[in-house]
């Protein structure tokens, strides 16, 4: 018999901080969600102070809150994978934009807009019907409603006999 | 740039996403170019591993850990795990050159559409090793910018790196060839499918032009486009068609341990995922009603990039790891913590105990990043079902699987050939003994490598089996093929199947039909216009196999001690018990004496002799000589010749014959018996030496004998089938036996020594079982006892006709199913005893009286 190991969640192990500035953080934070958490802020923060300078007490929540929030849900791991659901909101987000787009002959030509998949199939959807629907449209359908009247022979012979009378 | 690669990183988005598909420049043997690399490409062997014994499997396990270690340290690889359709075209083409006689086209065809029928997946095993980065080159992009800009950029590749990256190739494909892989280098043909099949291309493939595709050709190859959705891809043909629907899973956790044999052989199962097909997907109308009742393979394939680390860098790592979980232990001691978590604590004790196996005992990291991609060619809800078993059956065994939502397009990317890792953050550090477990070369590979196809492999990996009985001579080798079984399996069948083929290569197949149930083949014979005949001995054909007349090639001595033993057969008990053996040695002692010798003639002395026991003896004998039975063998020679020494199916019935069971002792044999026994004795030897004329030399020639466990019960029987082995061996002529007495045919050393191939179906008996495993050179385990004994029933615990385990030429040993290709054939070749009319009225009902096994 032969054994082999798998050391990924070794390697994965996170440092966490226990202590920060002198002050006691108990069983610690981890130190990826620390740098995180700046990193949010600083993105959040440095452009609306530069547009309105420091907040007042009624916008100090507007400052605060959406970078924790970011913090808090983006770090969290994902239920699926081993990925943090940062990550898969970036994936998700890259996928609308770029995912999505066709390979088209191995990558030799570039998709043009007409063959993007349409948005509404670009969510997970169960309902294959739908997708079974799915029509590559360049814009909106050209709808035919001519009703063309037929004109038999002996009518075009009138015709040509009256046209030939006029002229004489 | 490189901050927004290093944020991505830190969000857990690295990787190179945006990279080009790859740009090939040219394709060779062994050889893809791309506008960024250049890897050698190679083509590994499946190993026979499903019925390896444990020692063989850990011996070749270390083989592979060893060149995943010592071969492969740090270059990317990639390995691809494919399928195709066994081509029963390929069959029809292959047959031109393997058979000369009768209808055979007819006979390839029947057995190309029942290929076509069974529509057999092949396994592809293909390796990819990154030899040059030509990035890596300065101002390499700026130039080819530049020369695209003025027009003069040149497509394909330059002779001079052609050769030289050939060259890195073919060095790398020698150290290769020794591993337990051996691997070859990919054809371009191979290479040019694995890029084609991707798309699911379907059409011709661009011809190679001196061995090298490039330029417009390899244009050809990635036309079709990819549909992109959140969680599968739809592969749509030039045409617009939509030819499949892929799913690319990751796979983001694996237990910490992996054992094999066990869950550890995650690659292996591949080929045992099954699914059974939605009611869904009958009301689409792509399934047939009768599928649903039928459990179908799944088929996922594999693409795994992997590096193997080198030593330093592997010890950095470990080292980095171990000091964190050290200061993380010691950062929580001094705080109101008191202790780390136990995760880190676990850490690190396994990376110190690590570091120590990697300094040393040569433990060797690697990193790899598996993914597993399910296709259907029939329908969306098809492939959803596929993939639901897929990651069923890897979660049993503690393997997650997922499906890479939103990064489909990125993962079919990363799985062609000369891309790059796009999504790196699913990927897996563990010791290269971790991937050699997963044995993906394992599975299941008996027989020739070319000739007819007889059955298909049944084993974990499927396949065509092929076996010629002929070729043994050709090759030099033993030419002894033993079918070995209990009665009602198959084994009587599986003769006749190798005896039609043989006659389709032009042989002279001579059957020796002494249980009477091989009539059915000359009726097939019929069937596919081979030359044929139904023969029986009588008195017509007196003196025709006197054995001093067929052994006097080998000189009288021979005969001096055979013919004592086959009169000292046919003799009544209490004259053989009385003694009648000494003036029966005497008499034949005195036949050669005189010259020109003959059984007859010894005969006649007995009956002349002064001694009451001696001219008993020879009146008793000279009675039986009369017979039927015994004329053939002790009448005066008539001169007639029963058996054509043409090409063809002859087959010699014996009327009356009535072999004993192999369980009655041979005092309590009766006349019928007797003569049987003696009868079949003689007509083995004038099947060989008729076979063995000077003038048929150059024939194929083949002598099929049915139950010979008849002659190995008696010790004059095994010694003389011991002889016979070894003298047909020297008379060119294949010999192929069917027996129920596997320790019969062990105890004859000429025999076993003779085998090249042997066809073990059930036996009920512990010491039969393990007789037949040695054989089969298996292990004499419980469980090689337990794969006996079930090898001939079904999963409903209905028999298995035609089911047995096959030892080839090479030693090799796994488990098939012989397959009739019609159903017509197999009513021919019915050999249970409803009648069967033959056209020339000679009737080929077997014997019901007297006739035992």
């Amino acid at each position: 018999m032969r054994t082999g190991s798998t050391y990924t969640d070794h390697f994965r192990i996170e440092g966490r901080q226990h202590e920060l500035f002198g002050v006691d953080l108990g069983e610690g934070y981890p130190r990826g969600a620390i740098l995180f958490a700046f990193v949010a802020y600083v993105v959040w923060c440095l452009p609306i102070f530069l547009l309105a300078g420091l907040p007042g007490p009624n916008f100090l929540s507007l400052y605060i809150v959406p970078p924790g929030i970011v913090t808090m849900l983006g770090y969290r791991m994902s239920p699926n994978d081993r990925r943090r659901n940062i990550a898969v909101w970036i994936i998700r987000a890259r996928y609308r934009v770029f995912g999505h787009r066709p390979v088209i002959c191995g990558g030799r030509r570039a998709a043009s807009r007409s063959e993007w998949l349409p948005r509404s199939h670009r969510r997970r959807s169960a309902d294959v019907d739908e997708l079974a629907e799915l029509v590559h449209a360049a814009g909106p359908p050209i709808v035919h409603d001519a009703r063309p009247r037929l004109y038999g022979p002996d009518y075009l012979f009138k015709i040509t006999q009256n046209h030939k009378a006029v002229q004489k | 740039m490189r901050l927004l690669r290093a944020i991505s990183e830190f969000a857990g988005v690295g990787g190179d996403r945006s990279a080009q598909p790859p740009r090939y420049l040219a394709l060779a043997d062994g050889l893809v170019v791309t506008e960024t690399k250049a890897e050698a490409w190679f083509k590994l062997k499946a190993s026979n591993t499903d019925l390896m014994s444990e020692q063989g499997r850990d011996a070749e396990l270390d083989e592979v850990a060893s060149a995943l270690s010592r071969i492969l340290v740090g270059y990317e690889c990639h390995l691809k795990i494919v399928w195709s359709s066994y081509d029963a075209d390929r069959y029809l083409a292959e047959a031109e050159t393997l058979f000369i006689a009768g209808d055979w086209q007819r006979w390839a065809a029947d057995r190309a559409a029942r290929l076509a029928q069974l529509d057999l997946p092949v396994r592809h095993l293909l390796l990819g090793v990154q030899i040059e980065d030509r990035t890596a080159s300065k101002g390499a992009a700026a130039r080819r910018r530049a020369e695209t800009a003025a027009g003069i950029r040149r497509t394909g590749l330059g002779r001079k790196d052609l050769r030289r990256l050939s060259a890195v190739s073919r060095r790398l494909g020698k150290r290769l060839e020794m591993t337990p892989w051996k691997a070859t280098p990919a054809t371009v043909d191979l290479i040019a499918w694995g890029i084609a099949r991707e798309l699911h291309r379907s059409g011709p493939l661009p011809a190679p032009a001196e061995g090298v595709v490039s330029g417009a050709s390899l244009a050809q190859l990635t036309r079709g486009r990819v549909m992109p959705y959140p969680d599968h891809l739809q592969v749509v043909d030039a045409t617009g068609s939509t030819v499949s629907w892929a799913t690319v899973l990751t796979m983001p956790a694996f237990p910490q341990t992996m054992t094999s044999p066990g869950g550890g052989e995650w690659l292996r199962v591949l080929s045992e995922m099954t699914y059974v097909p939605d009611d869904a997907a009958l009301d689409d109308g792509d399934i047939d009603e009768e599928d649903q009742e039928l459990i179908l393979p799944v088929l996922p394939e594999a693409s795994i990039r992997f590096r193997v680390l080198p030593k330093p860098e592997s010890l950095t790592r470990v080292d980095d790891t171990r000091k964190l979980a050290k200061e993380q232990r010691r950062s929580a001691s001094k705080g109101s913590a008191g202790e780390a978590q136990q995760h880190v604590e676990e850490t690190e004790g396994v990376m110190s105990d690590l570091g120590t196996d990697m300094q040393r005992r040569g433990t060797m990291l690697l990193e790899d990043h598996p993914r597993i991609i399910v296709s259907s060619p029939i329908s969306l809800t098809d492939l959803r079902e596929r993939v639901d078993a897929v990651i069923t059956h890897y979660g049993s065994i503690g393997i997650t699987a997922v499906t890479g939502e939103e990064e489909q397009r990125d993962l079919w990317l990363e799985g062609q050939i000369g891309d790059v890792l796009r999504v790196p953050d699913t990927g897996h550090t563990r010791d290269v003994q971790a991937l050699a477990v997963s044995w993906w070369w394992g599975g299941s590979q008996v027989g020739d490598d070319s000739g007819p196809v007889c059955g298909i492999l049944t084993g974990s990996t499927t396949g065509v089996f092929r076996n010629d009985i002929t070729a043994g001579s050709e090759r030099r080798d033993a030419t002894t093929t033993a079918i070995i079984g209990r009665s009602g399996r198959g084994k009587t069948t599986v003769m006749m199947m190798a005896a039609l083929d043989a006659a389709f290569r032009g042989s002279m197949v001579l059957a020796l039909d002494f249980k009477g149930d091989l009539g059915g083949l000359v009726n097939a014979a019929r069937y596919y216009d081979l030359p044929t005949g139904l023969v029986e001995t009588g008195t017509a054909f007196a003196g025709c196999a006197d054995l001093f007349t067929l052994l006097s090639a080998e000189g009288q001595e021979r005969a001096a001690i055979e013919v004592p033993a086959q009169l000292g057969i046919a003799m009544p008990p209490d004259l053989r018990a009385a003694g009648a053996e000494t003036p029966v040695q005497a008499a034949v002692n005195a036949a050669i004496a005189e010259g020109s010798p003959s059984t007859a003639r010894v005969i006649e002395l007995l009956r002349a002799s002064p001694d009451d026991l001696a001219a008993r003896t020879g009146e008793a004998l000279y009675g039986l000589s009369l017979t039927p039975l015994g004329s053939p063998f002790m009448g005066r020679a008539t001169g007639v010749q029963p058996l054509s020494s043409d090409p063809g199916v002859w087959v010699v019935q014996m009327p009356g014959l009535s072999l004993p069971k192999s369980a009655v002792l041979r005092e309590d044999w009766n006349v019928v018996e007797r003569m049987s026994v003696a009868l079949m004795h003689s007509m083995l030897a004038y099947g060989i030496t008729t076979a063995g004329r000077r003038d048929l030399r150059t024939l194929r020639k083949v002598v099929a004998v049915p139950e010979v466990h008849v002659l190995t019960a008696t010790r004059a029987g095994a010694s003389f089938l011991d002889y016979i082995a070894r003298v047909g061996r020297a008379l060119n002529t294949n010999l192929v036996l069917d027996t129920q007495d596997a320790g019969g045919i062990i105890e004859i050393e000429g025999v076993t020594e003779q085998l090249t191939t042997v066809y073990g179906f059930q036996l009920t008996t512990e010491r039969q079982q393990n007789n037949l495993a040695r054989l089969l050179e298996l292990p004499e385990t419980e469980q090689t006892r337990n794969l006996v004994r079930a090898i001939g029933f079904d999963e409903k615990g209905e028999i298995r006709h035609g089911h047995c385990i096959v030892r080839d030429r090479r030693n090799q040993s796994a488990t098939v199913q012989i397959d009739v290709p019609t159903a017509e054939l197999l009513e021919l070749l019915d050999t249970s005893p409803k009648s069967q009319e033959d056209a020339d009225g000679v009737d080929l009902k077997k014997t019901q009286e007297g006739v035992q096994v």
